[in-house]
Order: C-alpha cells, then sequence, then structure tokens
C-alpha cells in the first residue's frame, strides 16, 4: 500500500531538530505550552468543543505574528459542520509572545514549510500526503545515519 | 528569526503566505466528564494549501486515528461504511512525538477519530502541534 522514499532536510533543521538535547527537551517543550490551552468559543463567549482544548496565533512568512497577543480569531472553512447558532468564527487564546522566538518551534515551523518544495513527489502515487517519522523513533535509523523517512500513500 | 531560517534553509521564503500554528490538546477523563474526541468537527477541511499534523505527546491513549479522503467524501462524521467506499486514502495513528502527517488541504479532506484511555483509571491525554500554510488574507488577523 506505502511506497517510501527518503527525504533530503537542509542542515539547518537537522542541528535543530535532531540534537540529542533538543529532543530530550521535548517533554518540558510541551509542558510549557500544552496546559495553558482552552477550549475555543463562538461569538457568544460559549466553548465550542470543551474537551478539545487549542491555542493559535497566524505568522507572515517574515516570522511576524499577525493575531493579537492575547487572543486570535480563525474562520472556520464551510466544509467544517457547525451547529446552526454557530458563527463560522472562533476564538481561541493566543500563544504567549515567548513562543515567536522558542527555537524548537521556529525549527518545526521552518521544517514544515521547507518540505513541500524540497521533497520530490515521485515516482509516489499519490502527491497529497506525506507522513513522517522522528528517526529516534524509526529503528531503521539507528546507528547515526539519521534521516527522517518520508511515506507516502 | 523566522526570516532568517526560512531563507537559510530554503533560498525562497513563503512571500504572501501566512502560517496559522495551533496546540491542540485533547483530554479524556471519565472521572471529569472529559469525553476525548479530537476531531467533533468529523472529516473537513481547514481553507489552508498545506497542513501539518505534527504529534507532541500521547498519555494513555488508544484510539486518535488520522484518516484522510478524497474530496468527495461528505463533511462531518464518517461511518462504517465510508471505510470500504474507495475514498478513504490514508489511515494512520501518530505514535510517537515529533511524527508528522502533512496534506495538500485543497485536495484532500481529513479527520481524526476519538481517543479513549487505555488504563481507564486514568485520563488520556493527545496534544498535537498542527500548521496551516495558506495564502495570507489582504485584511489582516483578528484577535486582541
Amino acid at each position: 500500500m506505502h511506497t517510501t522514499a527518503t527525504a533530503t532536510i537542509p542542515p539547518l533543521v537537522e542541528l535543530l531538530l535532531l540534537d540529542p538535547g533538543t529532543h530530550d527537551d521535548s517533554q518540558a517543550f510541551r509542558g510549557t505550552y500544552w496546559p495553558r490551552t482552552i477550549a475555543q468559543t463562538d461569538q457568544n463567549g460559549r466553548p465550542v468543543y470543551p474537551h478539545k482544548r487549542s491555542m493559535v496565533s497566524y505568522y507572515a512568512s517574515d516570522g511576524q505574528r499577525t493575531s493579537g497577543a492575547e487572543t486570535s480569531t480563525e474562520f472556520i472553512d464551510p466544509t467544517t459542520e457547525v451547529p446552526s447558532d454557530e458563527a463560522w468564527t472562533r476564538t481561541h487564546i493566543a500563544w504567549p509572545q515567548a513562543a515567536d522566538v522558542d527555537a524548537n518551534l521556529v525549527a518545526m515551523y521552518v521544517h514544515f514549510t521547507s518540505c513541500p518544495a524540497t521533497w520530490p513527489h515521485t515516482p509516489l502515487s499519490h502527491p497529497s500526503l506525506t507522513l513522517l517519522q522522528h528517526p529516534s523513533n524509526n529503528a531503521a535509523c539507528a546507528g547515526g545515519q539519521c534521516s527522517w523517512r518520508c511515506y507516502r500513500q | 528569526m523566522l526570516m532568517a531560517l526560512l531563507s537559510a534553509v530554503t533560498g525562497e521564503p513563503l512571500a504572501g503566505y501566512e502560517a496559522m500554528q495551533t496546540a491542540f490538546r485533547v483530554v479524556f477523563d471519565m472521572q471529569a466528564d472529559e469525553d476525548g474526541d479530537p476531531g467533533p468537527e468529523g472529516v473537513h477541511q481547514d481553507s489552508a494549501d498545506v497542513t501539518a499534523i505534527l504529534l507532541v505527546g500521547r498519555d494513555n491513549v488508544q484510539g486518535g486515528v488520522n484518516r484522510v479522503w478524497t474530496l468527495d467524501q461528505p463533511s462531518g462524521k464518517s461511518c462504517d461504511a465510508d471505510l470500504t467506499s474507495g475514498r478513504l486514502l490514508l489511515e494512520t495513528t501518530l505514535l510517537h512525538p515529533m511524527d508528522m502527517l502533512i496534506l495538500c488541504d485543497r485536495e484532500v479532506r481529513h479527520e481524526v477519530t476519538s481517543v479513549a484511555p487505555q488504563d481507564a483509571m486514568h485520563r488520556a491525554l493527545r496534544d498535537v502541534l498542527t500548521y496551516e500554510l495558506r495564502r495570507a488574507p489582504l485584511d489582516g488577523r483578528g484577535g486582541s
């Protein structure tokens, strides 16, 4: 069902993402931000998905935040089913300002934005999907020859 | 800082694009009556060009399966019959921190299934980081 290919990752992103110290910090990174998440609200201030907590900010391609310091507004895609009395916008709590220069988040953003342009889409059978596994979770990458594994459907 | 990194990596930053960065935490806690559905909206798109879903951590979790569908899959919760309809492109579970699923959002729809605790005596947590990359709106973003 799957075809596989090995992706080439820019060295700077490898440095930030694959450095053992950086990876070991992942739990601290998680504990810094995820406990801050709270339920998004509709136009009347009611929680929309009480058990799916969130935190949202928007960034331009120059890295500058383009949404508020306290909250962010999301415009819901029309393919999302919503109860008839809900607005098509939602309000989320914003990321703290410290997140804008957090090395882990910046590395992930760079990784994400660089992937579509960097990786070839052929001879993969479906170009719309990419599934990555971090090399530390992939036994085939043991021995220091790390690269992300790129699985495409 | 981000601009410098983008330039260093790609050589051509994605001018005119905007990234929506979201932390999601889904909780299943029987004692607190928290239901653990990370995708209450069901099958949907994000109005993005590219969507990335990166697992940050799973604690005491079973489920949370990511499904990717063709565009003719109806919005909302999928049913068992949909799974054999030919519209399901991918079904996978992000199990380890840093596992990431990237979608061309204009070409597919996606959803994630409910999570439940492996040990019912403790709460289940699923933490995800998502990026939605889209052309920036001309009128800026709201928020305060």
